[in-house]
């Protein structure tokens, strides 16, 4: 059965295990993950995944410029921005950037789990 | 002609005298205006390090608490196995105690972002009815915990309204967390949407013991708490509905809190100008 392939990038070690735990259990495929922008577009570059979960305040390359450089490399991809709620001007900002959504870090786990899997079967459906 | 003239030597005197008041005036200004300057530098100070301190606290302490809780969530559904009743306990205790300090801490910055000043409004078409559906999914999840449920009594319609979608989420938010926090386990909370001429409004129905006689003006004080005890053992901060009163007078509505006429329980919603699109 074919899968959907994701990357998670995030500065904070504790946020990328937590958010491949649950991707894991809604059947995403975690193919890599990244610790600053500028791994994240190496990463993107090397692996081509079908998601990219993108943290907004990073060092090196912020989530904002790492975004621009994975969508002019594939405008295809899906990315979804990583949030805490005092970024909202910065997630509006990614959204015009060619963001496909946003997601807030402090998701409840039942929601976090509804919403990965409604991306998984949205993502099988199109293809 | 001059501004002074006089006639004798007494005008003479006077005239000085109030030509060395002018003198004295003049300094007291130039000194009071130095000392307003400084004092203006040393605020702007202050407040970009409470900014800073406030950044810390958004990030450096939110994101790892964020994560705490999703982790003991993990363990708690039994995603990660099954775990053996004290176990079960200990992780429940982390995950509720990590979910207080959230909300804790998430309402110390609403409160700071909403104080001190007017309340900044980013205004965008929004559809209510959809905003207010989310939310009522995701409280549902809380709801369920203490057996209870949430039912979105109408929807008229998915007309777009003009306000500030994050800043009303949360007021929406706030009113349906403390009807879940004060309804009696097992109980219904109704959520009713009134769209008029030129208003929307919300109200939330719930099932609790009500607003205590003689504390109905008390409701939206900042760090208020009513002699009334949430049924979960939940706790309050007293900030929520301070908060929320703050951004429904920004967009210039109102907000209310009364108890139900024939049966127990309180009303709490609010009601803003409707700019339709």
């Amino acid at each position: 059965m074919s899968n959907i392939k994701c990357i998670v990038v995030d500065d904070e070690h504790h946020i990328r295990v937590f958010l491949k735990s649950v991707l894991k259990l809604a059947d995403i495929e975690v193919a890599g993950e990244a610790s600053n922008g500028e791994e994240g577009v190496r990463l993107f570059k090397q692996l081509e995944p079908d998601l990219v979960l993108m943290d907004i305040n990073m060092p090196l390359k912020t989530g904002e410029e790492a975004l621009m450089e994975i969508k002019a490399f594939n405008p295809e991809s899906m990315v979804i921005m990583l949030t805490s709620v005092a970024d909202s001007e910065t997630v509006k900002k990614c959204i015009a950037a060619g963001a496909d959504s946003y997601l807030r870090k402090d998701t409840p786990l039942p929601e976090l789990k509804k919403i990965f899997r409604e991306i998984r079967e949205e993502y099988l459906e199109e293809r | 002609m001059s501004k002074y003239s006089f006639s004798d030597s007494s005008d003479f005197f006077e005239i000085t005298a109030k030509l060395e008041d002018e003198k004295i005036n003049s300094n007291l200004l130039k000194k009071l205006v130095k000392d307003y300057a400084y004092q203006e530098r040393k605020l702007k100070e202050t407040l970009s390090q409470k900014n800073y301190i406030l950044g810390v606290a958004a990030h450096d302490i939110r994101n790892p608490l964020v994560s705490i809780r999703g982790f003991a969530d993990l363990l708690k559904d039994g995603d990660t196995g099954e775990l053996n009743e004290i176990q079960q306990e200990f992780i429940s205790l982390i995950s509720s105690t990590s979910d207080e300090l959230l909300e804790l801490l998430n309402n110390l910055l609403d409160f700071t972002a909403v104080s001190g000043g007017k309340v900044g409004l980013t205004k965008e078409k929004t559809d209510f009815v959809s905003l207010v559906e989310k939310k009522v999914e995701l409280m549902s999840y809380t709801a369920a915990k203490k057996d209870m449920s949430i039912k979105l009594e109408n929807k008229p319609g998915n007309r777009l309204h003009f306000f500030d979608r994050g800043k009303i989420a949360q007021v929406v938010e706030n009113l349906l967390s403390n009807a879940v926090k004060y309804s009696f386990i097992g109980s219904e909370i109704k959520v009713f949407i009134f769209f008029e001429n030129s208003s929307l409004s919300l109200e939330v129905e719930d099932n609790g013991p009500g607003i205590p006689k003689g504390e109905e003006k008390e409701l939206f004080g900042e760090f208020k708490k009513l002699n009334v005890a949430s049924t979960g053992g939940e706790k309050s901060t007293g900030l929520g509905l301070a908060i929320s009163k703050r951004i429904i007078e920004a967009h210039e509505g109102k907000i209310f809190g009364r108890n139900k006429q024939d049966e127990k329980g309180a009303v709490f919603g609010f009601q803003i100008p409707s700019e339709v699109e």
